[in-house]
């Protein structure tokens, strides 16, 4: 099964993704996607590995690509794809100027995503709203809006169920978890 | 119990809330809100207890101990880019992780998108 978790900042998608995983069952394996280069990232972490501590939890770290993930009936939960898409964007290795469009960047991810859409065992996709604040930014976030709201909308297609954590309350947007 | 109605800024939170309970939901301090029967801009008040060093997920636990009855109103402000200040940063996650703490406890939730209630709680 494949689910697609979105919500604002500290609403509580987190903490619903790995309810999820847990319910949905099998190894359980984490890929956390945040790169730590500060105390204020450091701490965030910290918390996450507290709030996971019991669960079952085995943690990947793939502050790059999302290469090299178990394909062998794990649930998978990838957190998040916003973390991910600004870590592929906004690396000056991969982001040569004849290259930084919205639409080159769209098209990388999803084929990047597409074996995780694939493969036999669960896979939950995290990620977060960005675009509610109707302010306009420089022309290199509005490119990141761009193809993140593009990613998101490819994979609440691609996904059997999808929902919108709102201060920590799951709101179905499509399809069914199972009880 | 506990009524809460969030929102994105400008949606009608303490319209819609007022048309429902009766009560008109009043922008307060966090001493005032402990006894206020409605609370409007709840996200205020989590920026001044940050200011002040304080915990908002604590004052949160506080005010559904201290008044279990409160109507509380707030925007949802953590659906934007990431604030480029730390202190901005922490303002919208600590108001996001007090509403997890306040919706988990109350009795209602109503997500408000233009004057139109969503009960996604009770």
């Amino acid at each position: 099964m494949r689910v697609f978790i979105t919500g604002g900042s500290g609403a509580g998608k987190s903490a619903f993704a790995e309810s999820t995983a847990q319910k949905l069952g099998g190894r359980l394996v984490y890929v956390a996607t945040m790169p730590v280069v500060n105390e204020e990232d450091k701490k965030k972490v910290e918390r996450h590995h507290r709030l996971r501590a019991g669960k079952g939890f085995t943690t990947l770290e793939r502050p790059g690509m999302l290469d090299n993930l178990p394909d062998d009936g794990e649930t998978l939960l990838i957190e998040c794809i916003s973390t991910h898409t600004a870590n592929l964007m906004f690396n000056p290795e991969n982001a040569p100027s004849d290259a930084s469009t919205a639409e080159y960047w769209t098209s990388t991810i999803k084929k990047e995503l597409s074996p995780l859409l694939e493969r036999k065992g669960n896979t939950i996709f995290v990620s977060l709203e960005i675009t509610s604040d109707g302010t306009t930014y420089s022309k290199e976030t509005e490119n990141y809006k761009e193809v993140l709201t593009a990613i998101n909308r490819h994979l609440v297609q691609s996904c059997d169920a999808a929902f919108e954590v709102v201060c920590g309350i799951p709101v179905r947007i499509k399809g069914e978890l199972p009880c | 119990m506990i009524r809460l109605y969030i929102g994105g800024t400008g949606h009608g939170q303490a319209e819609l809330a007022e048309k429902e309970t009766g009560l008109k939901p009043v922008q307060c301090s966090s001493d005032e809100a402990l006894k206020s029967p409605a609370i409007d801009k709840f996200h205020l008040i989590t920026k001044q207890i940050l200011e002040k060093g304080g915990s908002p997920q604590d004052f949160a636990r506080k005010l559904i101990a201290e008044n279990p009855d409160a109507v509380i109103c707030s925007d949802e402000i953590g659906c934007g880019i990431h604030p480029l200040l730390q202190e901005e940063r922490t303002w919208r996650e600590e108001t996001g992780r007090a509403l997890c703490i306040i919706a988990e406890a109350a009795g209602t939730v109503t997500r408000v998108f233009y004057g139109i209630g969503q009960r996604i709680k009770g």
